[in-house]
C-alpha cells in the first residue's frame, strides 16, 4: 500500500516535469518572438537616430541604445528568473533515485535558456553595430581647425603674435614671447574631444587586430569544450579500444589547445600596443597616462 | 484626423521619445570656438607674467589662486609662485 502510493506521487511528479518543461518551452518561445519583433523594429529607429541625433555628443542615440539593451536583458532576466524559481523546486521535489529526471529536466531547460541567450547576444552586436562614426573625419576635422587657428591669436595685453605651437585639448597657460603675460588658451569643444576620439580611431583603426584576438580566443574555448566532453565521456565508457582512441584525441586536442593558449597574450599584447602606438600619435600629451593604462590593461588580461 | 493622434506610441517609439527628449546632465552641448585671454590683477591691473608664477600678483601679492599647484598636463608645480 505504501509502495503504491510512493508510486502515484513519483508518476505525479513526472507528469509534473513532463508539463513544467513544455510550458517553459512554449514560454521561450513566445519569449523569443518578442525578442525579434522588438529588436528588428528597434535597428532601423537606432540607425536613424544615430544619424540624426540633434545633440552634439549623440546622446539621445545613446539612452536609446541602453535601453533598448536594457530591454532584451530583462526579457532574458524573465525566462532565467522562472527557471531558476522551477530548477529550485524540483531540486527539492525530487528524490535521489529519481535524480536523473531533475537532471534531464534542468539541462534541457537549460539548453532552451542558452538558446534564447545566443538570439539576444546576435542582436546586442547588430545593436552595437549601429553606432558608427568615422572617427577618421572627426580627427581630420580637428587637425584642420588647428591650421586654420593656430596663427590667429594675439596676446590681449600686447598684441604681439602667439603661436598656438601644438594641438591643446585642455584650458592652457600660453606665455607671451614680448611681456611675458599668461594669456589663458582655451580650444574649441570640438579640439576638447581629442583624447576621446582620439582612443576611438585608435580602436577603429586596430579593430582587425581585436578581432584576430577574439578569433583565436573563441577557438581556444572550441577546443577546450571538445577535450572537456571526451573527458567526461570517458567515465562511463568501458571498452578498452575507445578509451584509447578517445585518450589519443584528448591528447590531441591538450597539444591544439595548449599550442593557442600560448599565442593569445601575444596577440593581445600586439592588438594592445598597436591600439596605444596609435592613441599616443594622436595625442602625444597624454602619453604617460596612456602607457599606465597599457600597462594596467595588460596586466588586467594576461598578468603580464 | 484626430483618430491618428490618438492612437498610443509603440514601446520603440516611447523609448525613442524618452532619449531624445530627457535633459542632459549640465545643459546642452554649446559649441564654443578657440580663444585667447587674460587675467589681470583685479587689485593692481598687472598682467601675470610666466616668470613669476601663477599664484600670486608679483606687483601687489593678490592672490589668484589660493591653492598650490601640482603637476598636470600642461600646469606644473614650478607654476607656483614663490
Amino acid at each position: 500500500m505504501f509502495n503504491l502510493s510512493k508510486n502515484v506521487e513519483i508518476e505525479k511528479v513526472i507528469d509534473e516535469v513532463h508539463t513544467t518543461k513544455d510550458r517553459f518551452f512554449v514560454f521561450l518561445q513566445k519569449l523569443e518572438i518578442r525578442l525579434k519583433e522588438f529588436a528588428e523594429e528597434a535597428l532601423p529607429e537606432l540607425t536613424d537616430l544615430n544619424k540624426n541625433d540633434p545633440d552634439g555628443n549623440k546622446l539621445g542615440f545613446y539612452r536609446m541604445k541602453s535601453s533598448v539593451e536594457g530591454q532584451l536583458d530583462s526579457i532574458v532576466q524573465k525566462a532565467r528568473d522562472v527557471f531558476e524559481e522551477k530548477k529550485n523546486y524540483f531540486e527539492g521535489k525530487i528524490e535521489h533515485e529519481h535524480r536523473s529526471l531533475y537532471y534531464d529536466f534542468r539541462n534541457q531547460c537549460l539548453d532552451g535558456l542558452q538558446k534564447l541567450e545566443i538570439t539576444r547576444n546576435y542582436y546586442k552586436n547588430q545593436i552595437e553595430g549601429t553606432d558608427s562614426q568615422d572617427y577618421e573625419m572627426v580627427y581630420q576635422a580637428i587637425l584642420e581647425e588647428y591650421d586654420s587657428i593656430k596663427n590667429n591669436f594675439n596676446c590681449v595685453q600686447c598684441s604681439s603674435p602667439i603661436l598656438i605651437d601644438k594641438i591643446y585639448f585642455t584650458t592652457t597657460y600660453l606665455s607671451c614671447a614680448a611681456c611675458f603675460t599668461q594669456n589663458t588658451f582655451e580650444p574649441s569643444s570640438q579640439t576638447k574631444q581629442l583624447e576621446h576620439v582620439g582612443r576611438s580611431l585608435a580602436e577603429q583603426r586596430t579593430a582587425h587586430l581585436l578581432q584576430e584576438y577574439k578569433e583565436q580566443s573563441k577557438l581556444a574555448s572550441v577546443i577546450f569544450s571538445k577535450k572537456h566532453e571526451l573527458e567526461m565521456s570517458l567515465a562511463g565508457e568501458n571498452l578498452k579500444d575507445v578509451i584509447v582512441q578517445k585518450t589519443k584525441i584528448i591528447q590531441e586536442l591538450t597539444a591544439q589547445n595548449e599550442a593557442v593558449e600560448k599565442e593569445l597574450p601575444i596577440l593581445y599584447e600586439r592588438y594592445l600596443r598597436t591600439l596605444f602606438d596609435h592613441w599616443n600619435a594622436i595625442n602625444p600629451t597624454m602619453k604617460n597616462e596612456h602607457e599606465k593604462f597599457y600597462t594596467r590593461l595588460l596586466k588586467e588580461n594576461y598578468y603580464i | 484626423m484626430e483618430e491618428a493622434d490618438k492612437t498610443p506610441l509603440s514601446l520603440i517609439d516611447r523609448l525613442k521619445l524618452k532619449a531624445v527628449t530627457q535633459k542632459s546632465y549640465g545643459g546642452a552641448l554649446v559649441e564654443q570656438e578657440a580663444k585667447l585671454t587674460v587675467r589681470n590683477c583685479p587689485n593692481c591691473g598687472a598682467g601675470r607674467a610666466k616668470d613669476e608664477g601663477l599664484t600670486i600678483c608679483a606687483y601687489c601679492d593678490f592672490e589668484f589662486l589660493s591653492v598650490r599647484l601640482t603637476d598636470g598636463i600642461t600646469i606644473k608645480k614650478e607654476n607656483n609662485s614663490n
